[in-house]
């Protein structure tokens, strides 16, 4: 804003020139600078934590392309009786891809690219309609609602009606049709083979045709980290989602209310800090007949919320008396506004940061579960193959698997100090 | 106040409001039977220290006092002749903020530091107006122009970390008529401003009034801003009211030894003869510990036995109220005289 002469706009009860000059001295400084952009500017004095942050994207990156890299159907199969895509139709087949993690990413994958072009697209439509800041935020959340709403119905719609094709195994069939001397163009991913595919030399070590070698039950290694790295980030961000959601209610509860309500939360907080974790999760999976990660997703979301809880709650204490709160009462604002609006995003930082460690320590729990044999047996998870190599002695079946959890728990580790550091006003530069 | 007469052009109505505090300690009697009106339009100043209980009395009047521990134990708030103790949660909420708004002390903290402004007055706007949020916006706008913020189209999307405390308060002034009240509740509005500032805020209060007709009770420790803005005046202490007349009569002729101690440890320009300023003996005793009778008398120079006996509020001359046993022997004023 430039020094216009204070614009004698509207009635006269402006009585006086109000004060400038320390204003725009202190708004040239932070200029337009969002709190989201200050902190993004401290994390990114972090190398290592930046550094995590593109592992971390790497990952998910990795995960998502996993089918285009890995898998037992070929892109394009062509054969004398005609052209056929079986890679295509095995996205969403439930025969193939029977976890409904694996569903999702697929999903992904497949909508990724044409839901980008239609967003980029809608977006500068958006911006062409040259609206106010806030109208046009508002437009775009309500376009972006639409499109997570319509994905997740497309998610449904797959789990609802699946589609089932008989397995054909392309790789037996081909060396099968060109023994009998038939011809046949088969274009396969660079990794010929399902995490489900089994027949190989049992123990095998690295080889050219397996990078990573072969686990105890005839399987492709490389293969099974690939499609761990699903498993795992799934299993930590949905655990850590259920328990940063229980945890943010009640520690709000608990902080605004105060008083029984806060005496009664804290007893149950403190009920369930007293269990160790691990144990109950292990008697607990004990009654499921056969465990899924859907299990051990929801049993480390009911079991682990106690430390977002206390954190929330300590921040809703602090925040509570806080004077705009007092103005927002004053307004006449509904207390559900004022916990959740109000006071909740002044409440986050902390969350946020226990959510990025919580997520490697879910990971870390999974991996815990399925090394003691608890896991879930036909999602690939890491901890399983550790298993593998523990009772094997087999150096490649404990490296890779031990390499993949510890690259994914330090980058996240790693990525949650910077965020914290970033956060904490103390440690600004 | 010993006249039970009802004030026809009362907009609110205080009538012996007592707003204890039970905490572990002992019961804080921060208010303690006070009773006095505003009327429509006009500007009621409640003047006295730290911890006599003026604030608690504002919150009282919003419904804002924090159960447990506090709790108003007798006494009605009519607020056009509805008691306002008597009210469901709910319909305060509609009347917060809608019918009486308030303003507070801290402009920096009293605005949500991840909003800007703008969404702020809006939201506020809308709690109590049904209205598209375009609506919202222009009449947000408009209000930031009424309170004499420049180029208000552009700051109504600041944060109020990019504001100076002079245009958070107005600010929180545009907010707190957005609504178009009867009732401002001003709770020391200017104490952490400047002194510039501190009175073009006022002056801003003022020209507000003129224009919309709304009463505003004035909540201070400063006799000045009292002087600069009130029609009517109460003086309280130790959670009760000792004087209760207009600002000219308070100024003129202060009957309380209370008030006339507070008037005579004003610094004075005018009456500079190197001499020292006439100090108020002793502290503010604490709320858990008020003395029995009336509670100045651990520090009035005029104090006798009589004073162990609660002195009643009692009307000397039309309007002008005072709680004292020895009106006859206080003396008007010092030698220094009132500030004004």
């Amino acid at each position: 804003m430039t020094n216009v002469p204070s614009e004698n706009t509207g009635t006269d009860s402006a009585a006086t020139a109000p004060d400038d000059g320390d204003s725009a001295f202190a708004r040239e400084a932070s200029e337009d600078l969002t709190y989201g952009d200050i902190v993004w500017t401290q994390f990114q004095r972090n190398k290592m934590a930046v550094a995590s942050l593109w592992a971390l994207a790497g990952l998910i990156l990795l995960a998502v392309f996993a089918p285009v890299i890995a898998s037992s159907q070929p892109f394009i199969w062509e054969t004398s009786s005609g052209r056929s895509y079986p890679w295509f139709g095995s996205l969403f087949d439930r025969l193939f891809f029977e976890n409904p993690v694996d569903i999702f990413f697929n999903l992904i994958l497949a909508l990724g690219l044409p839901v980008s072009v239609l967003a980029w697209f809608r977006l500068r439509s958006i911006r062409a309609m040259k609206l106010a800041k806030r109208p046009r935020r508002s437009r775009m959340r309500a376009e972006a609602r639409v499109a997570v709403l319509g994905f997740l119905g497309c998610f449904l719609l797959v789990l609802l009606f699946p589609t089932q094709n008989p397995y054909v195994n392309y790789r037996k069939l081909q060396d099968r049709m060109e023994a009998n001397g038939e011809k046949v163009e088969a274009v396969f991913p660079p990794i010929a083979y399902a995490f489900r595919d089994t027949g190989f030399r049992n123990l095998e070590g690295p080889s050219r045709s397996h990078v990573l070698g072969i686990d105890n039950s005839g399987r492709d290694v490389a293969v099974r980290m690939l499609y761990g790295i699903r498993v795992s980030l799934t299993i930590g961000v949905v655990a850590v989602g259920i328990y940063v959601t229980i945890g943010i209610l009640l520690g709000a509860t608990a902080g605004f209310f105060g008083g029984w309500v806060d005496i009664g939360i804290q007893r149950l907080i403190e009920i369930f800090m007293a269990l160790p974790v691990i144990f109950v999760v292990i008697t607990l999976i004990a009654f499921v007949d056969r465990a899924t990660i859907f299990h051990i997703m929801v049993l480390i979301g009911l079991v682990r919320w106690t430390g977002v809880a206390r954190l929330t709650r300590g921040e809703f204490l602090r925040l509570r008396n806080q004077d705009f709160v007092t103005a927002s009462l004053a307004l006449g604002f509904r207390r559900r506004s004022i916990i959740f609006r109000h006071i909740l995003p002044n409440a986050l930082g902390p969350v946020l940061v226990a959510a990025a460690f919580g997520v490697a320590s879910a990971i870390l729990l999974e991996s815990t579960l399925s090394f003691l044999g608890l896991g879930d047996i036909s999602a690939p998870s890491w901890g399983q193959t550790l298993r593998e190599g523990y009772s094997s002695g087999k150096w490649h079946l404990i490296l890779s698997p031990g390499f993949a959890i510890f690259f994914t728990v330090s980058a996240l580790n790693l990525m949650g100090e910077g965020l914290r550091d970033a956060l904490d006003p103390k440690l600004r530069q | 106040m010993t006249s039970s007469s009802k004030h026809s052009d009362a907009i609110l109505e205080i009538q012996g409001l007592k707003t204890w505090f039970f905490t572990d300690i002992g019961v804080a009697k921060a208010v303690d039977g006070i009773s006095f009106h505003i009327d429509r339009g006009e500007t009621l100043g409640i003047v006295g220290e730290s911890g006599c209980g003026k604030s608690v009395t504002a919150m009282s009047i919003m419904g804002l006092i924090p159960r447990p521990p506090g709790e108003i134990v007798e006494g009605s708030v009519r607020f056009e002749g509805r008691d306002l103790c008597q009210v469901t949660e709910a319909e305060m909420r509609g009347i917060r903020g809608n019918q009486i708004s308030m303003i507070f002390q801290e402009p920096m903290t009293s605005l949500n530091p991840v909003y800007t402004v703008g969404n702020q007055i809006i939201e506020a706007i809308q709690v109590h107006q049904e209205m598209p949020w375009d609506q919202a916006r222009d009449l947000a706008i408009d209000m930031l122009r009424k309170v004499g913020i420049p180029a208000a189209d552009k700051r109504i999307d600041e944060y109020p970390h990019q504001m100076s405390g002079g245009m958070l308060q107005r600010v929180m002034i545009a907010m707190a008529l957005s609504s178009n009240p009867d009732l401002l509740v001003a709770d020391e509005p200017t104490t952490a401003l400047d002194v510039t500032i501190q009175a073009q805020i006022l002056e801003l209060m003022k020209s507000l009034q003129s224009d919309l007709g709304m009463a505003i009770l004035l909540i201070t420790h400063d006799l000045g801003v009292v002087a600069e803005t009130c029609d009517r005046v109460v003086v309280m202490y130790a959670g009760r009211i000792v004087e209760y007349t207009d600002v000219h009569r308070l100024f003129e002729t202060p009957k309380h030894p209370y008030t006339i101690a507070l008037f005579n440890s004003l610094p004075d320009m005018a009456h500079r003869s190197g001499g020292r300023l006439e100090a108020i003996p002793g502290m503010v005793p604490s709320a858990f510990e008020f003395p029995e009778g009336c509670r100045f008398r651990t520090r009035c120079k005029y104090a006798s036995d009589s004073c162990g006996e609660e002195p009643p509020l009692v009307e000397l001359d039309s309007g002008h109220h005072v709680a004292c046993h020895h009106l006859d022997q206080v003396v008007s004023l010092g030698t220094s005289g009132p500030s004004e």
